[in-house]
C-alpha cells in the first residue's frame, strides 16, 4: 500500500513538473510583470485596464498585476509587498500623495523595483532615488488651461454669470497635500473669470482655494458671484450645490469629478426655479460622458455643457514605456541628470456633444488607441537609441491637439 | 388623564424636530440671513434625505435592539442594490423594479448572513467585518468594479420622487410597526430585548427570530440604496468596509428613535428622529462648514447624547439612594433608641 502511494506521489509530483516545464516553454521569452497600484474603479478603471492588458502588454512584453482601490501610503506599500511577493519587476502607483510617493519609492528602491507614480506634481524629495523613474499625469497647468478656455467658451454670450465650483480636492492641491489637478482646475477657473469680469479677489487666488469651508469668493462686483465648496463628500456636496443654485444668482455648475451624481439636484434646481444651468465637468472617455452629451435637461441643452477630458491612457501608456526603458537597462535616458522628470499629459477641451462624438470614437481598439503599440515601441530606447526622455515629452506635446488625433486616427 | 397623557406624549414626540427647526432657523437667520426651509426644493430635499436615513436607521434596529451589531449591513446595502439594480438594467425594467430587486437581493444577503450566524455562532461583529468584506467582492466582482449607473437610465425618475419616497417610508413604517407590534416575531422581539436565555428556555427560537431579523435588515437598507443610488446617478462598488460608513451614520437616527419612540412607538420615533437630525444637518450644511467641521459637530452631539441615555437616571438614582439612606439612619437612630 505504501508502495502504492509513493509510486502514485513521485507520478503526480514528475507530471506537475513536466507540465510546469511545458508551460514556460510555450510562454517563450520572460515577460516583465508590473504591479498597478490603482486608486480608481469602475467603468473609467476597466477601460485602462483593458488598454493595459490589450495594447500595452503585448507591445512591451508585460503582465499586469492590479490593485484593488487603494486610499493611501499604507494600502500602496501592502500592495507592493503582495507584488513584490508575487515577482513584479516595475510598479505604477497611482497613489499621489507625498507620504505614499516617498515611501512607495524607498521601498522601491530597498527591493531593486522600478517605481513611477501617475501624479500632476513631482515629489521632489525623492527626486534622486535611483529606482524612482519620476511621474506622469494630467498637466496640472494644462487642466487650468483648458478649464479655462471652457468658461471663456461658456460666458462668450457677452452676459454676466456666476458659478458655483465644486472642488473636491483642491485643498492643498498645490503642495502634495490635495490634488494638484483639483487645484489648478480652480485656479484656472477663478483667473478666466478674473480676466473675463475684471473681478478683483479680496484674497489671493492660493488662499481663496485653500480654504477648507465651503463660501461665497469676494469678487468685487456684486453680479459676479463665485462659491467655492471644497471636499470629497459627494453627498454632502450636492445638497450644499442644491441650495446655493437654488438661492444664487449661480447659473454654471463645474465639478472637478463625479458631475453626474449631481444631474438629478441641477435638475430640480432648474425645474424649481425656471434657471437653465450650464454643467461643466471633468470626464473621461467613457459611456457616462456620452450619456451627459446626449441627455437633454429642461431647456433642451445637453445635461453636460462642454468638458475637460483627462486623456487617462495616454498617461497609462507613458508609465509603461517610462518603465520599459528603465527595465531594460535604460533609466538615466528617462531622467534629466540623474533628477526624476514629470511628464505633463495636456488634457482635451471638448466644448460640446459634436466634438465629444468624434473623441468617443477613440481608444476602443488598437486602430483608435491614441497611443497605441506602434507609438509605445517607438519610445523605446531599445528599438530607437536616440530616445530620452526630451521625445517623451515632444510626444505629449503632439498628443495635446485633439484635432490632429482625430485626423490622424479617425480619418 | 389618558388624553392629557397622548396630548404630552405627542408634545414630547414632535418637540424635538420643533426645537431643532427653531435652533437651526435661529441660527441660519443670524448667522447667513436666510431660513433654513426657504422653498419646495428645501422641502424635497430634507424628505429624501429623511427618508433614506429612516429607512435605514429601521433596518439598523432590528438587530442592534436585540444586542447585535451587524457590521455587514453596508455591505449588503451596497451589494443588495447593485446587484438587484444591474438585474433590473438588464431585463429593461423601470424605476419600481429597481426597488423590488434591490429589495429581494437585500433579502437574500441578510437571510445567508443570518443563516451564517446562526450556524458558525461567530459573535456578530466579528462575523460581519468578515461576511462584511465577502459581499462587497460579489458587486464589485459583478458589475467588473464599476458599480451601479444610472445616470441616463429612463424610468428611474420614480425613485427621486419625493412624493414616492415617503410612499416608500410610510409603507416602511407602516410595515416596521405592525411586525413590532401586532405579530408574534414583535412580541419575540421584546422578550428577546429582555434577556435571550429567559426567550429562549421559555420556548422561543432565537435563531429563527435572528435570521429573520438579518433578513428584514438586509431587504430595508436596499430599500434606501437603491433611492439614494437613483439620485446620486451612481452607486460605486467599494471595497475595505467602506461601505458601512452610510449605515453606521445613521446610528444616531435609530438611537434617538429609539428613545423618542419610548413615549410613541418605534416607527414614529424613527421617523421623528431622522427629521430632526436631517434638519440639523441641513442647517449646518447651510452654515457653510467644511466636511472636517461638520463631522464634528455630529459626532459631539451623538457622543454626547449617549452620554446622556447612559445617565438620564443618574439624578433619580442619585435622589432614590439619599432617600434610601436617610431612611436607613433614621431606622438606626429609632433602632438604638428603642
Amino acid at each position: 500500500m505504501k508502495k502504492v502511494l509513493v509510486v502514485l506521489i513521485v507520478s503526480l509530483l514528475a507530471t506537475s513538473m513536466l507540465f510546469a516545464g511545458g508551460a514556460s516553454e510555450e510562454k517563450g521569452a520572460a515577460q516583465f510583470k508590473i504591479g498597478v497600484a490603482t486608486i480608481h474603479e469602475g467603468e473609467t478603471w476597466e477601460i485602462q485596464k483593458k488598454y493595459f492588458n490589450e495594447e500595452v502588454g503585448p507591445a512591451l512584453n508585460m503582465q499586469f498585476m492590479f490593485s484593488e482601490k487603494l486610499n493611501d501610503a499604507n494600502g500602496l506599500v501592502d500592495f507592493m509587498d503582495q507584488a513584490y511577493a508575487a515577482g513584479c519587476v516595475g510598479i505604477i502607483n497611482f497613489v499621489t500623495s507625498n507620504d505614499a510617493v516617498a515611501q512607495g519609492s524607498r521601498k522601491a528602491e530597498e527591493w531593486g523595483v522600478w517605481f513611477v507614480t501617475q501624479n500632476s506634481a513631482l515629489n521632489s524629495n525623492v527626486a534622486k532615488i535611483t529606482h524612482n523613474l519620476g511621474h506622469c499625469g494630467a498637466s496640472a497647468t494644462g487642466m487650468g488651461r483648458a478649464y479655462g478656455e471652457a468658461i471663456n467658451d461658456l460666458v462668450s454670450d457677452g452676459k454676466e454669470h456666476s458659478i458655483f465650483i465644486f472642488s473636491g480636492a483642491a485643498v492643498g492641491g498645490a503642495i502634495g497635500q490635495g490634488a494638484a489637478s483639483h487645484y489648478y482646475t480652480v485656479e484656472g477657473i477663478l483667473n478666466a473669470m478674473k480676466e473675463k469680469y475684471n473681478l478683483k479677489y479680496e484674497l489671493g487666488i492660493d488662499e481663496i482655494i485653500n480654504n477648507q469651508n465651503p463660501g461665497e469668493v469676494a469678487t468685487g462686483n456684486p453680479n459676479v458671484k463665485i462659491y467655492i465648496y471644497p471636499g470629497t463628500n459627494v453627498s454632502s456636496a450636492i445638497t450644499a450645490a442644491q441650495t446655493q443654485l437654488q438661492n444664487g444668482p449661480y447659473d454654471i455648475f463645474a465639478a472637478v469629478f463625479s458631475y453626474s451624481s449631481f444631474s438629478n439636484a441641477i435638475a430640480d434646481v432648474e425645474k424649481s426655479t425656471g434657471k437653465n444651468i450650464k454643467v461643466l465637468g471633468t470626464v473621461s472617455i467613457e459611456k457616462q460622458t456620452s450619456t451627459g452629451f446626449s441627455s437633454m435637461d429642461s431647456f433642451g441643452d445637453s445635461v453636460l455643457s462642454a468638458a475637460v477630458l483627462n486623456p487617462l491612457n495616454i498617461q497609462n501608456g507613458m508609465c509603461a514605456v517610462i518603465l520599459y526603458n528603465a527595465l531594460t537597462g535604460h533609466a538615466e535616458a528617462m531622467k534629466a541628470n540623474g533628477h526624476t522628470i514629470l511628464f505633463k499629459v495636456e488634457p482635451w477641451f471638448c466644448k460640446d456633444a459634436k466634438t465629444y462624438e468624434n473623441i468617443s470614437k477613440l481608444d476602443n481598439s488598437h486602430e483608435t488607441y491614441v497611443l497605441n503599440g506602434e507609438d509605445l515601441k517607438a519610445l523605446c530606447v531599445e528599438n530607437n537609441p536616440a530616445i530620452t526622455y526630451k521625445d517623451i515629452e515632444a510626444k505629449l506635446v503632439e498628443l495635446s491637439n485633439i484635432d490632429a488625433i482625430i485626423e490622424k486616427r479617425l480619418k | 388623564m389618558f388624553r392629557n397623557r397622548k396630548a404630552k406624549d405627542a408634545l414630547f414626540t414632535f418637540a424635538f424636530p420643533l426645537a431643532m427647526f427653531v435652533l437651526m432657523e435661529l441660527l441660519c437667520f443670524f448667522l447667513k440671513g436666510r431660513h433654513l426651509v426657504g422653498s419646495l426644493l428645501d422641502v424635497k430635499t430634507l424628505v429624501r434625505n429623511t427618508g433614506i436615513s429612516a429607512i435605514i436607521a429601521f433596518a439598523l434596529s432590528f438587530n442592534l435592539s436585540c444586542g447585535r451589531f451587524d457590521l455587514s449591513l453596508g455591505a449588503q446595502r451596497l451589494a443588495g442594490t447593485i446587484i438587484g439594480g444591474m438585474i433590473a438594467m438588464e431585463l429593461g425594467l423601470s424605476g419600481l423594479w429597481f426597488l423590488l430587486f434591490s429589495f429581494l437581493c437585500g433579502l437574500v444577503f441578510g437571510f445567508i448572513t443570518g443563516m451564517v450566524f446562526v450556524i458558525t455562532r461567530v459573535p456578530p461583529m466579528v462575523l460581519g467585518v468578515g461576511i462584511g468584506l465577502v459581499w462587497e467582492c460579489v458587486p464589485y466582482t459583478m458589475s467588473k468594479g464599476k458599480g451601479l449607473n444610472l445616470f441616463g437610465v429612463h424610468g428611474t425618475e420614480i425613485l427621486t420622487d419625493t412624493v414616492f419616497t415617503i410612499a416608500v417610508m410610510i409603507v416602511v413604517a407602516v410595515f416596521v410597526s405592525l411586525i413590532m407590534n401586532r405579530t408574534k416575531f414583535g412580541y419575540e422581539m421584546k422578550a428577546i430585548q429582555g434577556s435571550q436565555l429567559i426567550a429562549r428556555n421559555s420556548g422561543i427560537n432565537i435563531f429563527r427570530h435572528a435570521v429573520l431579523c438579518y433578513m428584514f435588515a438586509g431587504g430595508l437598507v436596499c430599500v434606501a440604496g437603491i433611492i439614494d443610488a437613483a439620485f446620486q446617478t451612481q452607486m460605486s462598488s467599494t471595497m475595505g468596509l467602506a461601505s458601512n460608513g452610510v449605515v453606521v451614520s445613521n446610528m444616531f437616527a435609530m438611537m434617538l428613535g429609539g428613545y423618542i419612540g419610548e413615549r410613541s412607538n418605534q416607527a414614529t420615533g424613527v421617523i421623528v428622529a431622522s427629521l430632526t437630525l436631517n434638519l440639523f444637518s441641513y442647517g449646518l450644511t447651510l452654515m457653510e462648514l467644511s466636511e472636517a467641521n461638520t463631522s464634528v459637530v455630529n459626532q459631539t452631539v451623538f457622543v454626547l447624547f449617549l452620554v446622556f441615555l447612559a445617565n438620564r437616571y443618574y439624578f433619580r438614582k442619585r435622589k432614590a439612594e439619599k432617600a434610601r439612606i436617610a431612611q436607613a439612619l433614621e431606622q438606626r437612630r429609632i433602632m438604638s433608641v428603642a
